[in-house]
């Protein structure tokens, strides 16, 4: 008999191929694990990989809270060129050269970027103003005002600067847009800027070290598919489920 | 200004748990060596200043802070311009600064995460080395905890944008407040049998948008409240600023003019948009039944 007879439960750690959805990973998950109860705690953008966390039956009761954890990232900002995504899937808003820059001005460019601040969402995103998704509009050409989001940049650390590439580690708070972080960058050095590259790292206690590939995970058995799900209890405190 | 000054430095957004014990520590100071308990704060918060895109959004305007500051004890408060030329001076210089602008100066209290001088270098230890030469004693206070978390005017301020009222409370020890004059309404609420007082309340921080049990606070009296902090998508074609409506559950509501504060105690559910005003109203009534059992009122009160 198949473990999978009872209702599969419990949190799955994924690391998002480039390309997909999220939503095209919780596809594949609910065919793996044979029910529609799949949900994820967090969007990753198609070009991002890294941990995405998924919730399968009734662990997607831990949702919200999954959902508010701080979140860490490694990207890679292109400096010279913006985009109207703000990112490498959106199409050239301008070039600009890259001035010669030291790792130093670049560090100190990033470290009047840390703290408590609002920030006001990208208009190819997909939060709704209106009932509207707001990447809907801006596919007509439409952008419209939005309310800022607060936010808050924990650390944002170089790793490398190899001209026009910067490397980078970001921690900060749920809702944070990292590629408005790497346009917001560009136009503090000047050059503008769009985020060529973006892996999750980690969503509160729950790392990408844990996290399997959707190949890896096509590969398991049904016992193992089972023995993958972290009980909710182990990653969520039972009084954030009210 | 005379007598010795004890003085707590910081940024005293929120006056949380924290910062109430480092004002804690300086009304120890002045009660052992007799003096006052003075406050340095700066205004506007240096952020502003340095980097006005992506400034840090206050809990408190300045009046709130004043309150929140006397209340904990301080008698006496210093408002220092932050200016780019106050940014520039080099930590080693700071105790000196501090010195000359009060020579009364005995003792410093800051939290243990305080920094000062040009691009924060100065922090507590090398407030300690640098002051002793001046004969000032410095207390570095420890952060305060609860539960897991380090209470900090951060996490308060995510807190409140998140709807997590009730942990934002706690490490503020007094309750969330807004402040402000009641403004003239567009009376909409009166046609559905919830009339309202609504708040001319623009705050730095926005809390979650979403409807709250409260107390309105009006000539000293406290009076049980639900109110709602929202665009109010229902009644609104498009998004507006938010404003602050509050409907009086008990007692004789305060009118256009009066100044009010509004005590906020549970966060009840985020703003939602519903298909018309009849949907609209038998939400309220059920927003209603709660904020009262959260205020503690009985259900055979009469509202008058």
């Amino acid at each position: 008999m198949s473990a999978l007879n009872a209702e599969p439960e419990g949190i799955l750690l994924v690391d998002k191929p480039q390309g997909l959805t999220s939503h095209d990973v919780v596809d594949r998950i609910r065919r793996l694990y044979q029910t529609r109860r799949v949900g994820h705690a967090g969007t990753l953008d198609p070009m991002a990989t890294g941990l995405l966390i998924l919730l399968v039956g009734k662990a997607t009761k831990a949702s919200q809270y999954l959902m508010s954890q701080e979140k860490t990232y490694s990207g890679e900002a292109t400096l010279g060129m913006t985009t109207d995504s703000q990112d490498a899937d959106g199409a050239m808003v301008e070039t600009r050269p890259v001035p010669d820059l030291t790792a130093e001005a670049i560090q100190a460019a990033m470290k009047t970027m840390l703290g408590d601040q609002y920030q006001t969402p990208p208009m190819h995103s997909a939060r709704k103003v209106g009932g509207k998704k707001l990447y809907e509009l801006a596919r007509q050409g439409i952008e419209i005002a939005r309310e800022p989001r607060f936010i808050r940049v924990e650390s944002f650390k170089l790793l490398e600067w190899n001209a026009p590439k910067v490397t980078f580690d970001v921690h900060c708070t749920k809702g944070t847009y990292v590629r408005t972080l790497a346009y917001d960058l560009g136009e503090k050095l000047g050059c503008g800027a769009h985020l060529s590259a973006l892996r999750r790292t980690s969503s509160g206690t729950l790392k990408l070290d844990h996290a399997m590939s959707l190949e890896k995970l096509g590969s398991l058995s049904p016992d193992e598919l089972v023995a993958r799900l972290i009980p909710v209890h182990q990653a969520v405190p039972s009084i954030a489920l009210g | 200004m005379t007598a010795p000054l004890h003085l707590a430095i910081g940024a005293f957004d929120g006056i949380h748990l924290g910062h109430r014990a480092v004002l804690h520590s300086a009304r120890q100071a002045a009660r052992t060596h007799g003096g006052l308990v003075g406050v340095l704060t700066y205004e506007p918060h240096p952020s502003k200043v340095l980097r006005p895109q992506a400034a840090v959004p206050m809990i408190f305007g300045q009046a709130q802070k004043t309150d929140r500051l006397t209340e904990a004890g301080a008698q006496w408060i210093h408002y220092e311009p932050f200016t780019p030329d106050h940014a520039a001076m080099p930590a080693a210089a700071f105790p000196a600064w501090l010195k000359q602008k009060f020579p009364t100066l005995q003792t410093i209290h800051v939290g243990d995460n305080f920094r000062y001088g040009h691009q924060r270098a100065g922090d507590g230890q090398s407030l300690l080395q640098n002051s002793q030469a001046l004969g000032l004693t410095v207390r570095l206070v420890d952060a305060v905890q609860l539960g897991q978390e380090t209470v900090s005017s951060s996490r308060i301020r995510q807190a409140l944008s998140q709807g997590e009222l009730a942990l934002a409370n706690q490490m503020l020890l007094r309750p969330y407040e807004a402040e402000g004059v009641i403004g003239p309404g567009r009376q909409l609420g009166r046609t559905i049998g919830f009339p309202t007082i609504n708040l001319t309340w623009q705050p730095e921080l926005q809390p979650a948008l979403g409807v709250y049990a409260v107390e309105v606070i009006h000539q000293g009296t406290a009076l049980p409240a639900v109110a709602n902090f929202g665009q109010r998508p229902t009644v609104e074609n498009g998004p507006v600023a938010p404003l602050l409506e509050a409907h009086i559950l008990r007692g004789t509501a305060p009118t256009t003019g009066d100044r009010i504060r509004v005590r906020w105690l549970n966060y009840l559910r985020s703003e939602q948009k519903f298909p018309n005003l009849a949907a609209l109203q038998a939400q309220i009534a059920i927003d209603t039944v709660q904020a009262k059992e959260c205020l503690g009122l009985t259900g055979d009160v009469v509202t008058r």
